[in-house]
């Protein structure tokens, strides 16, 4: 049996906005997606691997921007003895407003691109085929996997399967329609009418189930909080000793979620630590969970910090739902104010004010917050 | 601070001079310009001041003139704890001395002593309140400031006064800052600053913007979704399309069979047409025949009866004819009575008139006289009337007249006359008139005038008249006229005459009476021309009767009248006989001549029907003869019954050949090849639609897709998702820098209002002694009097007249000095002040610079002394000349 040596990526998602992201960190974070298809071009001949298969979700819509769509397709043509397969997914599937029906696309199209647009196996080497189950609309009603494999022959053929969205065992809705099936891969696997199933729409990398040949590879830049382990392609190597799968890495973006609960001085210098810590901070998200009471002086530190790291990051969130953080002035905040007369009666107001509930205890701590500033700039 | 002594050797005029004025209360120091009381406060300064080597211009200017020696000032003061003596020599051999009294003693001198000094005051003594409480006349119009006093002084006061609310410069630095922060947010009138309105406008627009391409996604969306919809109905009418053609085919094919049968069909139809057509000819013409042979016979019988019927019409032509003649000429004998019992008729009648014309005509001409002869009557009468005017009252005056004139002449007859007796014929001229007398003959004169004789030759003779006899001979004159004028209007000469004149008027009336009621009586309802016209009309009708009236000889007896009314009956019933006769004969002949125009009218209408009919059996013999030329009786029936069976034959064929159509469903054929036809037109036509519609949609998707809509959407809500968080940032920050600046506002309003009314109730309680219980005033800012109330009336510090600005400058500056501890104060200086104030205000002036001074320290300088003798307990100093 001749190996068959090939890359295994997923869910590119070119042209996705992150609206927390500023215009310059949204045009960093594009410019990194598009880094990686040259990533992964210049790591497949590398490798020796003279094909891609990218498992749906190539594109974040069918919508796009037509220079993502040119760029893509310039980034790809750098490698020209590497063959990209192209699976249409839920996000950009091959309906009438596909993007690869586009003039845009069907005009600069490099021949080392390919769109999998049927089921029909498409050979790519001598006993070697790819058997694709693309998106043809946004909602399936069946396993599009299933049906892509269900007449295939046992033949000797090594075949890579190639699908998008999300197996069975790993659906929080048992009932959506479109759900693949896990059993059914694994039995065409076992009577050898596949040799490797490559999946695409879960960002994190994961091997499904216990034969090792069916994988998410995962998106190669992460594009939220919730993925586990993405970042990463798949260089997959079919023999006949078995398959190998190996992770590399090609993410240079990272996205990172932080608990902190803050009651003093201290835990805001921890926390500022902490921030200080991470690496690549112009390629990280940060999202914050801040739970905890500080005082004035204290807030007025953690603002300071935070504005020092919105800086420096690529964006740093806070994380409403899960934060309740409450600044209540203290005495001694109202003591450093160091104001006499009828500023320290002023002062005094807004404190009681600032101690009670609702909007006007907000307004009344903003207010302490700006008296505090003004203060501190006078000195 | 307060002054215990000063002495000033060779100070600029002064040689030497001590004063000690009062530690509480006032002290009035009086003098000349030349001696120097200025100079007192200026010698202060200088010792508090500039080192004793100093340089400046106000110590060159105290260099004492025309004297080599240097300018000396000495003064004892007490200062917060200290109490000390300071002295400094200036410009020659210069020196300072120091010696504090207390608390510890300590003594300096030089540089140091002067250091020393300067520490201790800048301790002890707020140097601005001894500028603001010092006032000369130059400036006695303008206020202390107040509010740049050191804490110490009269701010440690105030603040103590108000529990330290006012805070310090710190504060106010805050303050300021706070209200930047503020304008930041915010308009003057609080309303959101520009950049605010132009964010949340920006927001407004990026939603619309987010909206619109939102919605172009989801109809972009929609349009895919319609696509693929669309692609499947194709896909299906295809399907349909393709399954109608087969069923369009199959009909075809089961209809051509259909055919064969139909023209059968027609074939048999056409020839049962053609066949029934052929019967239908043969049986017209053996109609025809018949209806021929039908007309002779019939023609024939109405020609026998038209005849039978003119004979029978005739005879009552000529019996009619006879009747006719014998009514004729009995009508002709009627008409002739007729005429001839008129004619008597109206003889009789023309007789009867003229006898009542003529006994009219004589009754009438009898009335006709008698009237003539009584209005000849009452012409004469009438015309007695017009001559005799006089009435009885006419006669009454003229009686009375004649009265008058007997009685006037007997009284002139009484008066003196002159008698003119001839002894010889004479001739007198009296009254140059000649009157000739004969001898014995005599003529007396009586006159009213005078009377002039002459006896020509003799004498004349002037007899004067007298008064009396004028006097009578007047009344008698107007007596006379009087009846004259009487009888001429009367138209009578004289009395008797009038009196014959009035019963000629009364007769003549009565006659004129009379001859009115004769008239009356013979006229009675006519007038006189009725009666003339009626005369001259029954003249004229009987001169057409052929009577003349003149000569009239007419019976009219009563009897004549008798006779003449029965002839007249009688004809008159003569002619009813006759026209009735006459009446009876014209019916007669009218009925018989209509009998005989009827009968000839019919007689006519059967000669015609008799030739009619003739021609009508010549017409009917021919045609019928002409049609048996061409065809025998017998030959038109025989073919007449051959066409008949030819036609049952076709008509058997036709209903074969139906129930063969019949029996092979043909219309259900058809429909069902008709329906396939329909369905798959409109199959291809709905397939046509939705490609065409399937095209448009297409390109429209792939116009949207060019123009990258999820970019422009990802765009415009990433931009709107960052404006928002800046514009809630930013609110949260205005509303902050809103409370913060209204809370302080209000604190600090408060804290002012209270800081400075210490100082507002020691000025008005002072100055109340000036204006009156009723005075307020208000502080600025700066503690300065803002407006002065008075009588309700409020005015602004400014406009006050120069008087009371001055009156209230003092008043500060004493109110403050009373206010501030006796050790931290200073002494209120005053210079000369007072010049705008009138004499009653400077008793009450007096009062409240006397009051003040019980609490602080209180200087008067002054050139002018009466100006402050109502300043009750104060030390008068008098300086040297």
């Amino acid at each position: 049996m001749p190996g068959m040596r090939f890359l295994h990526t997923a869910d590119w998602q070119l042209g996705m906005t992150r609206h927390f992201l500023d215009a310059d960190a949204q045009a960093r974070f594009t410019g990194a997606r598009l880094a990686a298809v040259r990533s992964i071009g210049q790591l497949a001949a590398a490798e020796g691997c003279a094909i891609v298969v990218v498992c749906g979700d190539v594109f974040e819509t069918n919508h796009v921007e037509r220079p993502v769509v040119v760029r893509a397709l310039d980034a790809m043509a750098a490698q020209p003895d590497v063959t990209f397969h192209l699976l249409p997914g839920n996000h950009d599937p091959l309906d009438p407003a596909s993007v690869y029906r586009s003039p845009t696309f069907i005009d600069h199209q490099p021949a080392n691109v390919v769109v999998l647009d049927s089921h029909e196996p498409v050979p790519v080497g001598d006993g070697e085929q790819i058997v694709a189950a693309p998106w043809l609309t946004k909602r399936p009603i069946h396993d599009l996997v299933g049906a892509a494999i269900s007449d295939l022959p046992s033949d000797g053929t090594v075949r890579v399967v190639v699908g998008h969205g999300i197996v069975d065992a790993l659906s929080p809705d048992p009932l959506d329609p479109s759900l693949i099936h896990r059993s059914v891969l694994e039995a065409a696997i076992e009577d050898g009418r596949v040799a490797y199933v490559a999946l695409g729409d879960r960002h994190s990398t994961t091997d499904v189930g216990a034969t090792g040949r069916i994988w998410y590879s995962g998106a190669p830049e992460p594009t939220d909080y919730v993925e586990d382990d993405p970042g990463n392609v798949l260089v997959v190597t079919i023999d006949a000793s078995g398959v190998d799968v190996t992770p590399r890495r090609v993410g240079t973006w990272r996205f990172v979620r932080h608990d902190a609960e803050l009651t003093g001085a201290e835990d805001v210098e921890a926390l500022a630590a902490w921030l200080a810590a991470l690496e690549d901070k112009e390629r990280s998200i940060v999202k914050l969970a801040l739970v905890g009471t500080l005082s004035l002086r204290d807030k007025a530190a953690l603002d300071a910090v935070l504005a020092h790291h919105d800086d420096l990051l690529a964006a740093l969130e806070t994380w409403e739902r899960r934060s309740d953080l409450v600044v209540l002035p203290d005495d001694d905040d109202v003591a450093s104010l160091e104001v006499a007369g009828y500023a320290a009666e002023a002062a005094a107001d807004l404190r009681a004010v600032a101690n009670g509930d609702g909007d006007d205890a907000l307004v009344a701590r903003d207010a302490l917050a700006l008296l505090y500033r003004l203060v501190g700039s006078s000195r | 601070m307060k002054l215990h002594r000063i002495t000033l050797r060779n100070f600029r005029g002064v040689r030497e001079c001590t004063i000690e004025p009062s530690l509480t209360g006032v002290t009035i120091i009086e003098g000349n310009n030349e001696v120097g009381k200025s100079t007192i406060a200026e010698a202060l300064d200088l010792l508090l001041t500039y080192p004793d080597d100093s340089k400046h211009s106000l110590v060159k200017a105290a260099k004492p003139i025309g004297a080599d020696v240097g300018a000396e000032v000495e003064a004892e003061l007490t200062s917060g704890k200290f109490r000390f003596v300071l002295s400094k020599r200036w410009h020659r051999e210069r020196q300072t001395l120091l010696e504090v009294l207390e608390p510890a003693h300590e003594q300096r001198t030089g540089r140091e002593a002067h250091d020393r000094a300067i520490e201790i005051l800048d301790e002890s003594l707020d140097r601005g309140l001894l500028e603001a409480l010092r006032i000369t006349q130059g400036d006695a119009l303008g206020q202390a400031t107040f509010g740049n006093l050191r804490a110490g002084s009269l701010g440690a006061v105030l603040d103590v006064a108000s529990e330290g609310v006012r805070a310090g410069e710190a504060e106010e630095s805050l303050w300021e800052r706070i209200a930047d922060e503020r304008d930041r947010y915010w308009t003057k009138t609080m309303k959101p600053a520009k950049d605010r309105t132009e964010r949340a406008a920006r927001i407004a627009e990026l939603e619309r913007t987010v909206a619109e391409a939102e919605a172009d996604l989801r109809s972009l969306d929609a349009t895919t979704a319609e696509v693929i919809s669309l692609g499947e109905e194709i896909e299906r009418l295809g399907t349909n399309l393709a399954e109608a053609r087969a069923e369009r085919e199959a009909a075809a094919k089961e209809v051509a069979g259909l055919a064969a049968l139909r023209h059968g069909h027609e074939r048999a139809a056409s020839e049962l047409g053609r066949a029934e057509a052929e019967l239908r000819a043969s049986q017209g013409a053996a109609r025809t025949r018949s209806e021929l042979r039908s007309a002779v016979e019939r023609t024939q019988e109405e020609a026998a009866q038209a005849r039978a019927a003119f004979e029978a019409a005739s005879p009552d032509a000529v019996r009619i004819e006879g009747a006719i003649a014998e009514r004729k000429e009995a009508l002709a004998t009627a008409n002739a009575t007729t005429i001839e019992a008129q004619r008597v008729v109206e003889e009789a009648q023309r007789a009867r008139r003229t006898i009542e014309a003529v006994l009219q005509l004589d009754q009438l001409r009898e009335r006709q006289d008698r009237v003539a002869a009584a209005r000849v009557q009452a012409i004469a009468a009438e015309a007695v009337l017009q001559r005799a005017r006089v009435d009885a009252d006419m006669l009454e005056l003229i009686e009375r007249a004649y009265l008058a004139v007997v009685e006037a002449r007997a009284a002139e007859q009484g008066a003196a006359a002159l008698t003119i007796e001839a002894l010889a014929d004479l001739d007198a001229i009296v009254a140059g008139e000649v009157t000739h007398l004969r001898v014995g003959e005599h003529t007396v004169l009586r006159s009213s005038t005078d009377i002039e004789i002459e006896l020509p030759g003799v004498a004349r003779l002037t007899i004067a008249s007298t008064e009396e006899g004028r006097s009578l001979a007047q009344g008698r004159a107007e007596a006379e006229a009087a009846l004259t004028q009487l009888c001429n209007d009367a138209g009578v000469d004289d009395l008797s005459a009038a009196r014959q004149a009035l019963r000629e008027r009364e007769e003549a009336l009565r006659s004129r009476t009379v001859a009115a009621e004769r008239i009356a009586v013979d006229l009675r309802d006519l007038t006189l021309e009725a009666l003339d016209g009626l005369i001259a009309g029954l003249i004229t009708e009987l001169a057409a009767l052929g009577i003349d009236p003149e000569a009239s000889d007419v019976a009219t007896s009563i009897d004549a009248q008798a006779e003449a009314d029965a002839a007249i009956a009688e004809a008159t019933a003569a002619l009813a006989a006759a026209t009735q006769a006459a009446n009876e004969a014209r019916t007669a002949l009218g009925g018989l001549e209509s009998q005989r125009s009827s009968v000839e009218v019919a007689l006519a209408g059967h000669q015609g029907r008799v030739e009619r009919a003739d021609d009508a059996v010549v017409a009917a013999l021919a045609a019928l003869e002409a049609a048996r030329a061409a065809a025998t009786d017998h030959d038109v029936d025989a073919g007449a019954e051959d066409a008949q069976r030819q036609a049952e034959l076709a008509a058997a064929r036709v209903t074969d050949a139906e129930r063969a159509l019949r029996e092979a469903n043909a219309d259900s054929l058809e429909e069902l090849a008709t329906n396939a036809e329909a369905s798959a037109t409109r199959l291809d036509r709905d397939l046509s639609a939705r490609r065409e519609h399937r095209a448009g949609l297409q390109a429209t998707i792939e116009a949207a897709g060019e123009r990258g809509l999820a970019h422009s959407f990802d765009v415009a809500q990433s931009e709107l998702v960052h404006r928002k968080a800046e514009h809630q940032r930013i609110e949260a920050r205005a509303a902050a820098a809103r409370l913060l600046y209204e809370t302080f506002d209000a604190r600090r309003t408060a804290a002012r209002a209270r800081y400075a009314d210490p100082l507002r109730e020691a000025i008005e309680s002072l100055g109340r002694l000036v204006f009156g219980a009723d005075l307020e005033i208000t502080l600025g800012e700066d503690l300065s009097i803002q407006q002065r109330t008075l009588g309700g009336e409020t005015l602004p510090f400014d406009q006050l007249s120069g008087g009371a600005r001055e009156q209230l400058s003092i008043l500060g500056r004493l109110a403050c000095a009373t206010l501030v501890s006796a050790e931290d104060g200073a002494p209120v200086l005053f210079d000369d002040t007072l010049g705008f104030t009138d004499p009653t205000r400077l008793k009450t002036m007096g009062a409240a610079i006397s009051a003040a001074g019980k609490r602080c320290q209180v200087i008067v300088l002054t050139c002018t002394p009466g100006r402050y003798t109502s300043v009750g307990a104060a030390e008068v100093i008098r300086l040297p000349q």
